[in-house]
Protein backbone atom coordinates (compact mmCIF):
# COMPACT_ATOMS: atom_id res chain seq x y z
CA UNK A 1 0.00 0.00 0.00
CA UNK A 2 2.91 2.25 1.18
CA UNK A 3 4.54 1.23 -2.18
CA UNK A 4 1.91 2.25 -4.18
CA UNK A 5 0.95 5.39 -2.61
CA UNK A 6 4.51 6.18 -3.07
CA UNK A 7 4.58 5.42 -7.01
CA UNK A 8 0.99 7.40 -7.44
CA UNK A 9 3.01 10.75 -6.26
CA UNK A 10 5.45 10.02 -9.09
CA UNK A 11 3.29 9.31 -11.30
CA UNK A 12 1.44 12.37 -10.25
CA UNK A 13 4.56 14.36 -10.52
CA UNK A 14 5.01 13.49 -13.72
CA UNK A 15 1.57 14.07 -14.72
CA UNK A 16 2.11 17.58 -13.28
CA UNK A 17 5.57 18.37 -15.17
CA UNK A 18 3.47 17.58 -18.54
CA UNK A 19 0.57 18.98 -17.83
CA UNK A 20 2.00 22.57 -17.04
CA UNK A 21 4.50 22.33 -20.07
CA UNK A 22 7.27 22.70 -18.01
CA UNK A 23 9.66 20.92 -21.22
CA UNK A 24 9.09 24.27 -22.85
CA UNK A 25 10.36 26.29 -19.90
CA UNK A 26 13.73 23.95 -20.05
CA UNK A 27 13.70 24.23 -23.62
CA UNK A 28 13.50 28.11 -23.53
CA UNK A 29 16.98 27.82 -21.59
CA UNK A 30 16.06 27.53 -17.77
CA UNK A 31 17.83 24.70 -15.86
CA UNK A 32 15.26 23.99 -13.01
CA UNK A 33 11.97 23.37 -12.54
CA UNK A 34 10.29 26.19 -10.11
CA UNK A 35 7.90 24.77 -7.75
CA UNK A 36 6.64 28.68 -7.13
CA UNK A 37 5.91 29.44 -10.59
CA UNK A 38 3.84 25.48 -10.99
CA UNK A 39 2.35 26.59 -7.82
CA UNK A 40 1.10 29.86 -9.74
CA UNK A 41 -0.04 28.23 -12.65
CA UNK A 42 -2.07 25.82 -10.36
CA UNK A 43 -4.07 28.60 -8.82
CA UNK A 44 -2.78 27.56 -5.27
CA UNK A 45 -0.98 30.90 -3.58
CA UNK A 46 2.26 30.62 -2.24
CA UNK A 47 3.18 32.85 0.75
CA UNK A 48 6.54 33.50 1.94
CA UNK A 49 7.37 33.98 5.58
CA UNK A 50 9.51 33.72 8.82
CA UNK A 51 8.29 30.63 10.81
CA UNK A 52 9.51 29.70 14.13
CA UNK A 53 10.42 25.88 13.76
CA UNK A 54 7.64 24.79 10.64
CA UNK A 55 9.14 24.51 7.16
CA UNK A 56 5.93 25.26 5.74
CA UNK A 57 2.61 24.24 5.70
CA UNK A 58 -0.51 23.30 2.88
CA UNK A 59 -4.23 24.88 3.33
CA UNK A 60 -7.21 23.63 1.74
CA UNK A 61 -10.14 25.73 2.26
CA UNK A 62 -13.30 24.40 -0.27
CA UNK A 63 -12.24 25.25 -3.50
CA UNK A 64 -9.00 27.68 -2.10
CA UNK A 65 -5.24 25.74 -1.65
CA UNK A 66 -2.67 27.70 -0.44
CA UNK A 67 1.10 27.18 0.47
CA UNK A 68 3.31 28.62 3.77
CA UNK A 69 7.03 28.41 3.25
CA UNK A 70 9.63 29.28 5.87
CA UNK A 71 11.50 31.54 4.28
CA UNK A 72 14.29 31.84 7.40
CA UNK A 73 15.63 28.19 5.57
CA UNK A 74 18.61 27.64 2.66
CA UNK A 75 17.13 28.36 -0.82
CA UNK A 76 17.33 25.20 -1.94
CA UNK A 77 15.08 24.00 1.17
CA UNK A 78 12.77 26.87 0.44
CA UNK A 79 12.11 25.09 -2.86
CA UNK A 80 11.93 21.72 -1.69
CA UNK A 81 9.03 23.01 0.70
CA UNK A 82 7.18 24.72 -1.96
CA UNK A 83 7.70 21.75 -3.72
CA UNK A 84 6.44 19.04 -0.62
CA UNK A 85 3.68 21.21 -0.19
CA UNK A 86 2.78 21.79 -3.74
CA UNK A 87 2.81 17.64 -3.35
CA UNK A 88 0.10 17.57 -0.83
CA UNK A 89 -2.13 19.88 -3.31
CA UNK A 90 -1.51 17.86 -6.27
CA UNK A 91 -2.06 14.65 -4.27
CA UNK A 92 -5.18 15.74 -3.17
CA UNK A 93 -4.46 15.80 0.82
CA UNK A 94 -5.88 17.60 3.40
CA UNK A 95 -4.17 20.69 4.59
CA UNK A 96 -1.15 19.96 6.92
CA UNK A 97 2.16 21.19 8.74
CA UNK A 98 5.77 20.42 8.32
CA UNK A 99 8.67 20.11 10.28
CA UNK A 100 10.49 18.42 7.90
CA UNK A 101 10.68 17.05 4.10
CA UNK A 102 13.21 15.17 4.35
CA UNK A 103 12.93 11.42 2.11
CA UNK A 104 12.90 8.69 5.10
CA UNK A 105 13.00 10.93 8.13
CA UNK A 106 8.77 10.64 8.39
CA UNK A 107 7.01 7.28 8.50
CA UNK A 108 3.62 9.14 7.69
CA UNK A 109 2.43 7.92 4.28
CA UNK A 110 1.00 11.19 3.57
CA UNK A 111 4.08 12.98 4.04
CA UNK A 112 6.48 9.98 1.99
CA UNK A 113 3.92 10.78 -0.65
CA UNK A 114 4.48 14.39 -0.73
CA UNK A 115 8.55 14.13 -0.37
CA UNK A 116 8.50 11.86 -3.33
CA UNK A 117 6.32 14.09 -5.21
CA UNK A 118 8.89 17.04 -4.01
CA UNK A 119 11.93 15.30 -5.24
CA UNK A 120 10.07 13.86 -8.65
CA UNK A 121 9.27 17.93 -9.74
CA UNK A 122 12.26 19.26 -9.05
CA UNK A 123 14.81 16.42 -10.11
CA UNK A 124 12.92 14.04 -12.53
CA UNK A 125 15.10 11.82 -14.38
CA UNK A 126 14.76 14.09 -17.74
CA UNK A 127 16.14 17.37 -16.19
CA UNK A 128 18.84 15.87 -14.48
CA UNK A 129 20.26 13.78 -17.34
CA UNK A 130 18.94 17.45 -20.06
CA UNK A 131 21.74 19.22 -17.48
CA UNK A 132 24.09 16.46 -17.57
CA UNK A 133 23.59 16.37 -21.24
CA UNK A 134 24.49 20.16 -21.78
CA UNK A 135 27.39 20.32 -19.32
CA UNK A 136 28.99 17.13 -21.11
CA UNK A 137 29.00 15.53 -17.55
CA UNK A 138 28.46 11.34 -17.82
CA UNK A 139 27.35 9.06 -14.63
CA UNK A 140 31.54 8.94 -13.95
CA UNK A 141 31.35 12.69 -13.48
CA UNK A 142 29.02 12.42 -10.59
CA UNK A 143 31.83 10.90 -8.19
CA UNK A 144 33.07 14.29 -8.40
CA UNK A 145 31.60 16.40 -5.33
CA UNK A 146 32.30 19.63 -6.85
CA UNK A 147 30.14 18.68 -9.96
CA UNK A 148 27.04 17.64 -7.93
CA UNK A 149 27.62 20.48 -6.05
CA UNK A 150 27.16 22.80 -9.39
CA UNK A 151 24.36 20.25 -10.64
CA UNK A 152 22.08 21.14 -7.51
CA UNK A 153 22.73 24.48 -8.31
CA UNK A 154 21.54 24.25 -11.60
CA UNK A 155 18.10 22.26 -10.37
CA UNK A 156 17.41 24.98 -7.16
CA UNK A 157 18.45 21.81 -4.66
CA UNK A 158 20.60 21.45 -1.84
CA UNK A 159 23.60 19.76 -1.92
CA UNK A 160 22.39 16.96 0.25
CA UNK A 161 18.87 16.94 -1.99
CA UNK A 162 20.96 17.06 -5.22
CA UNK A 163 22.93 13.79 -3.79
CA UNK A 164 20.04 11.86 -2.91
CA UNK A 165 18.52 12.75 -6.00
CA UNK A 166 21.46 11.23 -7.24
CA UNK A 167 20.90 8.12 -5.57
CA UNK A 168 17.30 7.51 -5.43
CA UNK A 169 17.48 8.02 -9.54
CA UNK A 170 20.45 5.15 -8.79
CA UNK A 171 23.07 7.54 -10.78
CA UNK A 172 25.28 6.64 -7.64
CA UNK A 173 25.47 4.07 -5.51
CA UNK A 174 24.42 4.41 -1.46
CA UNK A 175 28.19 4.45 -0.77
CA UNK A 176 29.25 7.25 -3.26
CA UNK A 177 26.42 9.21 -2.14
CA UNK A 178 27.67 9.22 1.80
CA UNK A 179 31.33 9.63 0.07
CA UNK A 180 30.02 12.73 -1.77
CA UNK A 181 28.23 14.09 1.47
CA UNK A 182 31.38 14.10 3.13
CA UNK A 183 32.49 16.95 1.37
CA UNK A 184 30.89 20.41 2.45
CA UNK A 185 29.67 22.98 0.00
CA UNK A 186 31.86 25.14 1.70
CA UNK A 187 35.02 23.60 1.05
CA UNK A 188 33.67 23.65 -2.80
CA UNK A 189 33.04 27.01 -2.69
CA UNK A 190 36.32 28.28 -1.28
CA UNK A 191 37.83 25.59 -4.01
CA UNK A 192 36.17 27.26 -7.00
CA UNK A 193 37.00 30.70 -5.68
CA UNK A 194 41.09 29.30 -5.55
CA UNK A 195 40.48 30.68 -2.07
CA UNK A 196 42.80 28.52 -0.06
CA UNK A 197 41.75 29.89 3.94
CA UNK A 198 39.46 27.68 4.95
CA UNK A 199 37.85 30.53 7.64
CA UNK A 200 36.98 32.95 5.02
CA UNK A 201 33.05 33.13 4.75
CA UNK A 202 31.03 32.77 1.21
CA UNK A 203 27.71 33.78 2.05
CA UNK A 204 26.25 32.52 -0.97
CA UNK A 205 26.64 30.01 -3.59
CA UNK A 206 29.57 29.92 -6.20
CA UNK A 207 28.28 28.78 -9.84
CA UNK A 208 31.44 27.69 -12.28
CA UNK A 209 30.20 28.42 -15.34
CA UNK A 210 31.95 27.11 -19.10
CA UNK A 211 31.03 27.40 -22.63
CA UNK A 212 28.48 24.85 -22.18
CA UNK A 213 26.14 27.36 -20.31
CA UNK A 214 25.67 29.24 -23.36
CA UNK A 215 22.21 30.73 -23.88
CA UNK A 216 21.00 29.33 -20.68
CA UNK A 217 19.53 31.51 -18.17
CA UNK A 218 20.34 30.57 -14.57
CA UNK A 219 18.64 31.42 -11.57
CA UNK A 220 20.77 32.56 -8.91
CA UNK A 221 20.49 34.16 -5.35
CA UNK A 222 21.57 37.79 -5.01
CA UNK A 223 24.53 36.85 -2.93
CA UNK A 224 25.65 34.14 -5.20
CA UNK A 225 29.58 34.63 -6.86
CA UNK A 226 30.37 33.30 -10.69
CA UNK A 227 33.59 31.79 -11.66
CA UNK A 228 34.13 31.30 -15.61
CA UNK A 229 36.32 29.25 -17.11
CA UNK A 230 36.84 30.12 -20.55
CA UNK A 231 39.18 28.92 -23.49
CA UNK A 232 42.73 30.10 -22.77
CA UNK A 233 45.13 32.11 -25.37
CA UNK A 234 46.45 33.95 -22.62
CA UNK A 235 50.08 33.68 -23.29
CA UNK A 236 49.04 34.38 -27.28
CA UNK A 237 47.99 38.00 -25.77
CA UNK A 238 43.94 37.20 -25.77
CA UNK A 239 42.28 37.82 -22.37
CA UNK A 240 38.34 37.35 -22.16
CA UNK A 241 36.37 40.53 -20.92
CA UNK A 242 32.91 41.53 -20.70
CA UNK A 243 31.12 42.59 -23.97
CA UNK A 244 29.85 46.15 -23.26
CA UNK A 245 28.33 46.32 -26.45
CA UNK A 246 25.61 44.00 -25.59
CA UNK A 247 25.65 44.00 -21.26
CA UNK A 248 26.93 46.66 -18.74
CA UNK A 249 26.96 46.13 -15.21
CA UNK A 250 29.77 43.52 -14.69
CA UNK A 251 33.68 42.90 -14.94
CA UNK A 252 35.46 40.05 -15.58
CA UNK A 253 39.16 39.31 -14.57
CA UNK A 254 41.38 36.45 -14.25
CA UNK A 255 42.41 34.91 -10.89
CA UNK A 256 45.57 35.72 -10.22
CA UNK A 257 48.07 34.86 -7.72
CA UNK A 258 50.84 36.66 -5.67
CA UNK A 259 53.88 35.70 -7.64
CA UNK A 260 56.24 34.95 -4.28
CA UNK A 261 53.47 32.46 -2.99
CA UNK A 262 53.69 30.44 -6.27
CA UNK A 263 55.66 27.42 -6.23
CA UNK A 264 58.30 27.71 -8.74
CA UNK A 265 57.45 24.44 -11.49
CA UNK A 266 60.26 22.22 -12.98
CA UNK A 267 61.81 23.53 -16.21
CA UNK A 268 61.13 20.83 -18.13
CA UNK A 269 57.50 20.54 -17.06
CA UNK A 270 56.56 24.16 -18.60
CA UNK A 271 54.67 24.25 -22.02
CA UNK A 272 55.17 27.41 -22.65
CA UNK A 273 51.99 29.04 -24.18
CA UNK A 274 50.20 26.38 -22.17
CA UNK A 275 47.79 23.58 -23.15
CA UNK A 276 44.99 23.56 -25.45
CA UNK A 277 42.86 21.99 -23.64
CA UNK A 278 43.40 24.09 -20.67
CA UNK A 279 41.16 26.42 -20.26
CA UNK A 280 41.65 30.02 -17.45
CA UNK A 281 39.17 30.91 -15.03
CA UNK A 282 37.48 34.41 -14.27
CA UNK A 283 35.31 36.09 -11.62
CA UNK A 284 32.86 37.97 -13.01
CA UNK A 285 31.48 40.18 -10.61
CA UNK A 286 28.57 42.14 -10.72
CA UNK A 287 29.48 46.42 -11.00
CA UNK A 288 27.27 48.05 -7.44
CA UNK A 289 25.98 51.76 -8.66
CA UNK A 290 26.51 53.79 -5.88
CA UNK A 291 23.21 53.76 -5.00
CA UNK A 292 23.44 50.07 -3.91
CA UNK A 293 22.08 48.27 -6.94
CA UNK A 294 23.31 46.69 -9.22
CA UNK A 295 23.30 44.72 -11.89
CA UNK A 296 21.90 41.80 -10.28
CA UNK A 297 18.51 43.37 -10.03
CA UNK A 298 15.88 41.04 -8.37
CA UNK A 299 13.59 38.95 -11.28
CA UNK A 300 14.89 40.86 -13.81
CA UNK A 301 16.82 38.96 -16.84
CA UNK A 302 20.14 40.41 -17.06
CA UNK A 303 22.06 39.05 -20.08
CA UNK A 304 25.92 38.37 -18.99
CA UNK A 305 28.06 38.45 -22.86
CA UNK A 306 31.46 38.00 -22.71
CA UNK A 307 34.07 38.01 -25.91
CA UNK A 308 37.65 37.03 -25.87
CA UNK A 309 39.86 40.18 -27.29
CA UNK A 310 43.42 41.54 -27.81
CA UNK A 311 43.75 44.18 -25.17
CA UNK A 312 46.67 45.61 -26.09
CA UNK A 313 44.76 46.07 -29.83
CA UNK A 314 42.57 49.14 -30.66
CA UNK A 315 40.88 46.83 -33.33
CA UNK A 316 37.69 45.32 -31.51
CA UNK A 317 37.95 42.32 -33.50
CA UNK A 318 37.07 39.48 -30.91
CA UNK A 319 37.25 35.85 -31.11
CA UNK A 320 35.31 33.44 -29.06
CA UNK A 321 32.12 34.50 -27.60
CA UNK A 322 30.01 33.73 -24.90
CA UNK A 323 26.75 34.80 -23.00
CA UNK A 324 23.84 33.75 -20.98
CA UNK A 325 21.54 35.06 -18.60
CA UNK A 326 20.73 35.22 -15.18
CA UNK A 327 17.72 35.63 -13.21
CA UNK A 328 18.46 36.94 -9.55
CA UNK A 329 15.90 34.39 -7.72
CA UNK A 330 15.27 36.76 -5.14
CA UNK A 331 13.05 35.42 -2.28
CA UNK A 332 11.03 38.46 -0.73
CA UNK A 333 8.54 37.69 2.57
CA UNK A 334 5.18 37.77 0.87
CA UNK A 335 3.16 36.38 -1.97
CA UNK A 336 5.38 34.72 -4.32
CA UNK A 337 6.32 36.80 -7.39
CA UNK A 338 4.81 34.99 -9.83
CA UNK A 339 1.23 35.57 -7.73
CA UNK A 340 2.45 39.21 -7.68
CA UNK A 341 2.89 39.83 -11.67
CA UNK A 342 -0.19 37.94 -12.00
CA UNK A 343 -2.66 39.59 -9.46
CA UNK A 344 -1.31 42.82 -10.79
CA UNK A 345 -2.31 41.63 -14.34
CA UNK A 346 -5.46 40.97 -13.26
CA UNK A 347 -6.56 44.59 -11.30
CA UNK A 348 -4.86 46.11 -15.12
CA UNK A 349 -7.51 43.72 -16.66
CA UNK A 350 -4.96 41.55 -18.75
CA UNK A 351 -5.37 38.41 -16.62
CA UNK B 1 60.69 58.15 -20.99
CA UNK B 2 63.37 55.79 -21.12
CA UNK B 3 67.03 56.81 -22.07
CA UNK B 4 68.31 53.82 -24.60
CA UNK B 5 71.37 52.82 -24.20
CA UNK B 6 71.20 49.46 -26.22
CA UNK B 7 68.89 48.73 -28.96
CA UNK B 8 69.33 45.65 -31.32
CA UNK B 9 65.41 45.74 -32.34
CA UNK B 10 66.42 46.60 -35.74
CA UNK B 11 68.49 43.64 -36.32
CA UNK B 12 65.42 41.56 -35.95
CA UNK B 13 63.13 43.06 -38.72
CA UNK B 14 59.70 43.82 -37.63
CA UNK B 15 58.09 42.28 -35.02
CA UNK B 16 55.55 39.42 -36.27
CA UNK B 17 51.84 38.20 -34.55
CA UNK B 18 51.36 34.58 -33.33
CA UNK B 19 47.56 34.93 -33.80
CA UNK B 20 45.87 33.05 -30.96
CA UNK B 21 48.16 29.64 -31.23
CA UNK B 22 50.21 29.40 -28.81
CA UNK B 23 53.16 29.71 -30.48
CA UNK B 24 55.51 32.45 -28.72
CA UNK B 25 58.35 29.96 -27.73
CA UNK B 26 58.40 28.89 -31.54
CA UNK B 27 58.55 32.79 -32.65
CA UNK B 28 61.36 33.28 -30.01
CA UNK B 29 63.63 30.26 -30.94
CA UNK B 30 63.04 31.04 -34.34
CA UNK B 31 64.30 35.00 -34.55
CA UNK B 32 66.68 34.07 -32.25
CA UNK B 33 68.03 31.12 -34.83
CA UNK B 34 67.54 34.12 -37.91
CA UNK B 35 69.50 36.74 -35.46
CA UNK B 36 72.29 34.25 -35.00
CA UNK B 37 72.83 33.21 -38.83
CA UNK B 38 71.72 36.81 -40.26
CA UNK B 39 69.04 35.27 -41.71
CA UNK B 40 65.53 37.41 -42.72
CA UNK B 41 62.61 35.81 -40.64
CA UNK B 42 63.21 31.29 -40.29
CA UNK B 43 59.75 29.72 -40.73
CA UNK B 44 57.92 29.30 -37.59
CA UNK B 45 55.78 26.54 -38.95
CA UNK B 46 58.02 24.30 -39.94
CA UNK B 47 59.45 24.93 -36.62
CA UNK B 48 56.49 24.02 -34.94
CA UNK B 49 55.87 20.28 -36.60
CA UNK B 50 59.18 19.44 -35.83
CA UNK B 51 58.61 20.18 -31.64
CA UNK B 52 55.22 18.62 -32.09
CA UNK B 53 56.92 15.45 -33.28
CA UNK B 54 59.29 15.76 -30.55
CA UNK B 55 56.54 14.89 -28.05
CA UNK B 56 53.79 12.14 -28.23
CA UNK B 57 51.82 13.75 -26.36
CA UNK B 58 51.83 16.82 -28.62
CA UNK B 59 47.99 17.63 -29.27
CA UNK B 60 46.77 20.58 -31.37
CA UNK B 61 46.32 23.71 -29.52
CA UNK B 62 49.56 22.62 -27.28
CA UNK B 63 52.19 25.31 -26.67
CA UNK B 64 56.27 23.62 -26.62
CA UNK B 65 58.70 22.56 -23.92
CA UNK B 66 62.35 24.68 -24.36
CA UNK B 67 63.45 21.16 -25.03
CA UNK B 68 61.09 20.38 -27.83
CA UNK B 69 61.92 23.75 -29.38
CA UNK B 70 65.68 23.92 -28.76
CA UNK B 71 66.09 20.29 -30.13
CA UNK B 72 64.65 21.67 -33.93
CA UNK B 73 66.86 24.75 -33.80
CA UNK B 74 69.87 22.43 -33.43
CA UNK B 75 68.24 20.19 -35.94
CA UNK B 76 67.00 19.87 -38.24
CA UNK B 77 66.97 23.77 -37.74
CA UNK B 78 64.55 26.25 -40.12
CA UNK B 79 63.96 27.14 -44.05
CA UNK B 80 63.50 31.09 -44.59
CA UNK B 81 59.72 31.99 -43.75
CA UNK B 82 59.26 32.76 -47.47
CA UNK B 83 59.58 28.92 -48.07
CA UNK B 84 57.37 27.83 -45.76
CA UNK B 85 55.05 30.64 -44.22
CA UNK B 86 53.17 30.61 -41.04
CA UNK B 87 49.41 29.36 -41.46
CA UNK B 88 47.58 31.77 -39.13
CA UNK B 89 45.49 30.48 -36.16
CA UNK B 90 44.67 26.68 -37.29
CA UNK B 91 45.99 24.53 -34.47
CA UNK B 92 46.26 21.38 -36.65
CA UNK B 93 48.89 22.61 -38.97
CA UNK B 94 51.68 21.35 -37.11
CA UNK B 95 50.46 17.87 -37.46
CA UNK B 96 51.13 18.43 -41.34
CA UNK B 97 54.71 17.83 -42.41
CA UNK B 98 56.48 20.55 -44.71
CA UNK B 99 58.04 19.56 -48.34
CA UNK B 100 61.08 17.69 -47.54
CA UNK B 101 63.04 19.64 -50.07
CA UNK B 102 63.20 23.35 -47.99
CA UNK B 103 66.95 24.66 -48.15
CA UNK B 104 68.73 26.28 -46.81
CA UNK B 105 68.15 24.69 -43.56
CA UNK B 106 69.75 26.70 -40.35
CA UNK B 107 70.43 25.34 -37.28
CA UNK B 108 72.60 27.24 -34.39
CA UNK B 109 74.28 25.54 -31.60
CA UNK B 110 75.48 25.31 -28.50
CA UNK B 111 72.68 26.91 -26.98
CA UNK B 112 72.82 28.31 -22.87
CA UNK B 113 69.94 27.91 -21.06
CA UNK B 114 69.03 29.27 -17.44
CA UNK B 115 70.80 32.96 -17.72
CA UNK B 116 70.00 34.92 -14.61
CA UNK B 117 68.92 38.16 -14.96
CA UNK B 118 72.17 39.50 -14.41
CA UNK B 119 73.54 37.48 -17.55
CA UNK B 120 70.45 38.52 -19.79
CA UNK B 121 71.86 42.11 -19.10
CA UNK B 122 75.04 41.37 -20.20
CA UNK B 123 74.59 39.19 -23.27
CA UNK B 124 72.47 42.23 -24.23
CA UNK B 125 74.95 44.90 -23.85
CA UNK B 126 77.72 42.34 -25.58
CA UNK B 127 75.21 42.79 -29.08
CA UNK B 128 73.34 39.60 -28.52
CA UNK B 129 69.58 38.90 -28.25
CA UNK B 130 68.33 36.97 -25.76
CA UNK B 131 65.27 34.93 -25.20
CA UNK B 132 63.20 35.18 -22.01
CA UNK B 133 60.38 32.87 -20.67
CA UNK B 134 58.37 35.02 -18.16
CA UNK B 135 55.12 34.27 -15.95
CA UNK B 136 52.62 36.53 -17.62
CA UNK B 137 50.42 38.93 -15.84
CA UNK B 138 48.12 41.13 -16.28
CA UNK B 139 49.76 44.82 -17.03
CA UNK B 140 51.25 42.58 -19.82
CA UNK B 141 48.23 43.13 -21.96
CA UNK B 142 48.11 46.57 -21.06
CA UNK B 143 51.40 48.28 -22.42
CA UNK B 144 51.01 51.98 -21.70
CA UNK B 145 53.65 55.07 -23.75
CA UNK B 146 55.50 51.65 -24.60
CA UNK B 147 55.93 50.58 -20.68
CA UNK B 148 54.78 47.07 -19.20
CA UNK B 149 53.80 48.46 -15.12
CA UNK B 150 55.32 45.93 -12.36
CA UNK B 151 52.61 43.86 -11.39
CA UNK B 152 53.41 41.62 -8.59
CA UNK B 153 50.45 39.04 -9.43
CA UNK B 154 50.62 36.03 -11.80
CA UNK B 155 47.60 34.42 -13.67
CA UNK B 156 48.83 30.94 -12.77
CA UNK B 157 50.53 28.62 -14.90
CA UNK B 158 50.99 30.52 -17.87
CA UNK B 159 54.17 31.22 -19.02
CA UNK B 160 55.29 33.79 -22.03
CA UNK B 161 58.36 33.83 -24.25
CA UNK B 162 59.85 37.30 -25.74
CA UNK B 163 63.06 38.07 -26.78
CA UNK B 164 65.29 41.15 -24.91
CA UNK B 165 66.74 43.06 -27.21
CA UNK B 166 68.20 46.35 -25.37
CA UNK B 167 68.35 48.40 -22.42
CA UNK B 168 67.70 52.06 -21.39
CA UNK B 169 67.20 53.67 -17.68
CA UNK B 170 63.96 55.22 -16.70
CA UNK B 171 64.65 58.81 -16.61
CA UNK B 172 62.67 59.78 -13.52
CA UNK B 173 63.12 56.81 -11.25
CA UNK B 174 66.99 56.12 -13.35
CA UNK B 175 65.86 51.81 -12.51
CA UNK B 176 66.99 49.82 -15.30
CA UNK B 177 64.12 48.67 -18.03
CA UNK B 178 64.64 45.85 -21.21
CA UNK B 179 63.26 46.30 -24.69
CA UNK B 180 61.25 42.91 -25.13
CA UNK B 181 60.19 41.77 -28.57
CA UNK B 182 57.13 40.15 -28.10
CA UNK B 183 54.76 37.92 -31.04
CA UNK B 184 51.49 39.86 -30.51
CA UNK B 185 51.71 41.99 -33.43
CA UNK B 186 52.98 45.39 -34.04
CA UNK B 187 49.95 47.11 -32.05
CA UNK B 188 51.16 45.42 -28.36
CA UNK B 189 53.23 48.57 -26.96
CA UNK B 190 55.83 50.39 -29.93
CA UNK B 191 55.85 48.60 -32.84
CA UNK B 192 55.86 45.31 -31.47
CA UNK B 193 58.22 46.30 -28.43
CA UNK B 194 57.74 46.92 -25.05
CA UNK B 195 60.06 48.06 -22.30
CA UNK B 196 59.75 45.73 -19.09
CA UNK B 197 61.61 47.11 -15.77
CA UNK B 198 64.45 44.51 -13.85
CA UNK B 199 62.09 44.29 -10.95
CA UNK B 200 60.11 43.19 -12.98
CA UNK B 201 61.91 40.64 -15.04
CA UNK B 202 63.64 39.75 -11.19
CA UNK B 203 60.38 38.40 -9.89
CA UNK B 204 58.85 37.23 -13.49
CA UNK B 205 61.48 36.03 -15.42
CA UNK B 206 61.69 32.32 -15.05
CA UNK B 207 64.77 31.78 -17.51
CA UNK B 208 66.75 33.29 -19.97
CA UNK B 209 68.14 31.53 -23.20
CA UNK B 210 71.05 32.30 -26.08
CA UNK B 211 70.82 30.49 -29.13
Amino acid sequence: MRRDGVLKAVRRAAEVLEEFSIRARIKEGYTRVDPAQLACAADVTVMFRPLDKLLGGFLRESDQAGIIVNILRPRGLVHMTCAHELGHFFLGHESTTDETVNIGTNSDPIEQQANQFAYSILAPRWLVVANMNLKGWTKSHLGDPSIVYQLSLRLGMSFEAMVWSLARLQFVSQSSAQQILANKPKALKLNALKNQDEFSRVPGDVWVLDIHDKDRIIEPAPTDRFVVDLPNHASAGHLWTVDELRCEGFTLEPFVQEARTVTRKDRSSIVVGGRGSDTLRYELVPVVDADGSGAGEAHRRTLIAMHETAPWSSSSESYEALSFSAEVDDLNEGLSRYERIQRLQRVRGLG
Amino acid sequence: MIAIEVNHADRLGASRSQGQRPTCLAFTASDLNAFANMTPHLSVEYMCHYAARARKDWQPGDGFTMEQILAVVESPGQPEERHYPYMGDSAVVPLQAPPSDLQPLYTSQPVKRDLSLFEVVSHIRQGQAVGVVVAVTRSLFYPADGIVAFDPYVIPDQFHAMIAVGIGKHRQSHETYLLLRNSWGNEWGQQGHAWLSERYLQLHMHEGFLV
